[in-house]
């Protein structure tokens, strides 16, 4: 694609030699990287979280003595308050044996809901829980008080309520910053800056200044100072279709126009790369 | 320690010609050895580094420094003939505000515990903020002006506003002179000039198309050892140095220029 | 060459000395100062007028001389504490004597007006005093010193005149 490399800018040890590397704006995240979220949750007990998406829908189809949701980073299983306890039992037991391997190392809080009584062998299941499946649980939830009561005696945290799960905040994905499209001439002393790309569609005068996080492109003439991939991407590229620039930077590296004039104009759109340790102009 | 001198290139009037002025004089010290820091202190409409050809270097430049973004070091831009004429180039994306007076103190006396013999600031066109910053650090002045009724008018203000900044005593220089005209009468002399002023007179500058020539290039015209106006530039900054140097005489030789001078008296 | 040889028969003035003369005669005009003791004294006359009709934060009240296009400019500058609740009727009273005594008041700024109209939003008291700073400097009784203020609100009563300190210009 590339036809031709023109040797003029370098990338040049600016000859005032900085003591240390550029210090660039810090922008959030490169634009160009970034993909589509994967996984929604954060990081904190991704395999539970998975788990609960799967079970959830699993459970709404299931039986309806048992309901499962992802609740406090754990589970929570609703256990009906009417049935038999035996065949709420039952049911859970079902449930956890399908994935028997699954709940190992995860937490979970029974909710007993409207449940008159403590029912029998309550005291036992958390250890039944934890020896069969590696399931802790850490609280159990009613609404009777008696009951309630009865959980206390067992050695067991007793919820009146449940807290309304905790609306967990979608985590800050670095979405690709929408790219910045300026019409016009940009003139000495003007500064544009773009998180993402930034795509002037005109001349861009000597004396003025353009930063960017990811590619800079100039539909017009680049007589300024352009600075692609500002927070340190060196993949970034300036492209302009006359490319005539006193200085150009990307990422940590600087060149500028060869002491003596410009070489002559190409006749094609030219494109700013780093290759190695330094910035190449080519001919596209 | 601060024994570098610190002189001002100012004017009020704009267009007299202060930036090629101090382009000039820094480049002519610094062949004759000194260390130079020349200072653009026209913050927002910067020049000086195009003037020395040195534009495409800029990192840094002085709002950097003020603002602790760099440290002074690494804004300065080495000249690329001279290795000992340094520049401190303006901002071009901000205004005169950007810098105060007493920040501009703080980079004259890092510059002179740095070593600089001779510290020129080129100061902003106008009376107002700029030029109080400009003259901030400064201990010597230079006034340029040009043989022409508005700049000599802008000159005298400035004396004055010098005096009350307590820098007494500048010195000037005449530029752009066109010495056929003044011949013909229709331009004052810098005999002229001086007597409205009535300050030393440090030089005299012939206008020169040379000068046009090596704005246009970035050399400055005091390394062209044919100029007039590089010759002029070098004799000034042998006076700054304390040399006694004739001031340079614009005759027109030949025999109109002789019968001129009988007809109208002029020496 | 020939210009030259021109001026030289003819004898009409060269540019230069046009240049130099009109130089000397508009500098002479920006160097002139009014001396201390006058401004001084204009000083504290000017602010007992103003005193009249308005609260002054005195020690902040400036006073400088302006040289600019041809002309020297008295600039002060009197920060209001507030304007005092009878100044319309006052300034009338004034204004009718003013009339009556028809002071050199600038044909622009007609006195009537200026009181009729009295509702300059910002509070401002104007007042002129230009002049060639030679007269200036002889006495201060030849400056020619016109008056033209407008104060405050039209509603002079109304609390709200009351306002922190602002700028009064005395050009």
């Amino acid at each position: 694609m590339f036809k031709r490399q023109r040797k003029a800018p370098r990338s040049v040890t600016v000859e005032h030699a900085p003591d240390e590397a550029l210090s660039v704006p810090a922008l959030s995240e490169p634009a160009v990287e970034s993909g589509p979220a994967v996984g929604a949750e954060p990081a904190v007990e991704p395999v539970v979280v998975a788990a609960v998406a799967e079970v959830v829908a699993a459970a709404e189809q299931a039986t309806s003595l048992l309901r499962l949701k992802g609740w406090r980073g754990g589970l929570l299983l609703h256990l009906d308050a009417d049935a038999p306890w035996d065949d709420v039992l039952a049911a859970l037991y079902d449930k956890l044996d399908a994935v028997r391997d699954f709940w190992a190392g995860a937490t979970c809080t029974l909710d007993l809901g409207m449940r008159a009584g403590c029912p029998d062998g309550l005291g036992l299941l958390p250890a039944q829980l934890e020896e069969r499946y590696g399931l802790t649980v850490v609280a159990v939830a009613a609404a009777h008080p008696e009951v309630r009561e009865a959980i206390g005696v067992a050695g067991l945290e007793a919820l009146a309520e449940l807290e309304p799960a905790v609306v967990r905040s979608e985590p800050e994905v670095p979405s690709p910053p929408v790219p910045k499209y300026v019409k016009g001439t940009v003139r000495s002393g003007q500064v544009l800056e773009a998180d993402g790309h930034l795509i002037i569609m005109g001349d861009v005068n000597a004396g003025a200044e353009l930063r960017a996080g990811g590619d800079i492109m100039v539909f017009g003439t680049l007589r300024g100072m352009a600075h692609a991939g500002a927070a340190g991407e060196r993949g970034a590229v300036i492209v302009a279709l006359n490319l005539r620039p006193t200085q150009l930077r990307i990422a940590d590296l600087i060149a500028r126009a060869p002491d003596g004039g410009q070489p002559p104009l190409s006749k094609h759109p030219e494109r700013a790369e780093v290759r190695g340790q330094e910035i190449h102009i080519l001919s596209m | 320690m601060a024994t570098g001198r610190v002189i001002v290139v100012t004017s009020g009037k704009g267009g007299v010609g202060k930036t090629t002025t101090t382009a000039n004089l820094g480049m002519a010290l610094a062949t004759m050895g000194e260390k130079v820091a020349l200072i653009d202190a026209d913050i927002g409409l910067r020049n000086l580094d195009l003037i020395l050809g040195l534009e495409n270097r800029i990192v840094y430049d002085i709002v950097d420094v003020v603002e602790k973004r760099c440290k002074l070091r690494q804004a300065l831009i080495k000249d690329k003939r001279m290795p000992n004429l340094v520049l401190l180039p303006a901002a071009q994306t901000r205004d005169k505000s950007a810098v105060t007076p007493e920040q501009m103190k703080e980079l004259i006396a890092d510059l002179q515990s740095d070593g600089f013999g001779f510290i020129l600031i080129d100061c902003p066109a106008g009376i107002e903020q700029g030029f109080r910053n400009a003259t901030a650090g400064a201990t010597e002045a230079v006034i340029v002006t040009n043989p022409e009724v508005s700049a000599v008018r802008d000159a005298d203000r400035i004396v004055g506003l010098l005096e009350a900044a307590e820098l007494r005593n500048p010195s000037l220089i005449v530029n752009r002179l066109r010495p056929h005209l003044v011949k013909n009468e229709t331009m004052m002399s810098v005999e002229d000039v001086q007597e409205i002023l009535n300050i030393k007179l440090l030089g005299i500058v012939p206008d020169d198309e040379a000068i046009i020539n090596s704005s246009n290039r970035g050399e400055p015209v005091s390394l062209h050892e044919a100029a007039k106006s590089g010759q002029a530039y070098r004799n000034i900054a042998r006076r700054l140095r304390g040399e006694d140097v004739p001031f340079l005489q614009f005759d027109e030789g030949g025999l109109m220029g002789r019968l001129r001078r009988f007809l109208t008296g002029v020496r | 060459m020939f210009a030259f040889l021109d001026r030289f028969l003819s004898r009409s003035e060269a540019s230069r000395d046009t240049a130099k003369n009109r130089l000397k005669l508009v500098l002479m005009q920006d160097r002139s100062v009014i001396p201390p003791a006058v401004l001084e004294r204009i000083r504290t006359e000017v602010l007992a007028v103003l005193h009249r009709y308005v609260e002054i934060d005195q020690g902040a009240l400036e006073l400088n001389l302006d040289r600019s296009e041809g002309s020297v400019a008295l600039l002060a500058s009197v920060p209001i504490v507030r304007v005092r609740e009878d100044a319309t009727q006052l300034l009338a009273d004034a204004v009718a004597a003013d009339a009556a005594a028809a002071t050199a008041v600038p044909s622009e700024g007609a006195p009537a007006e200026a009181a009729s109209a009295g509702a300059d939003a910002d509070s401002v008291i104007e007042a002129v005093a230009t002049g060639l700073a030679g007269a200036l400097s002889e006495t201060a009784a030849d400056a020619q010193v016109g008056t033209e203020a407008t104060a405050g609100e039209a509603e002079a009563d109304d609390a709200s005149l009351a306002r922190p300190a602002g700028e009064a210009a005395l050009t």
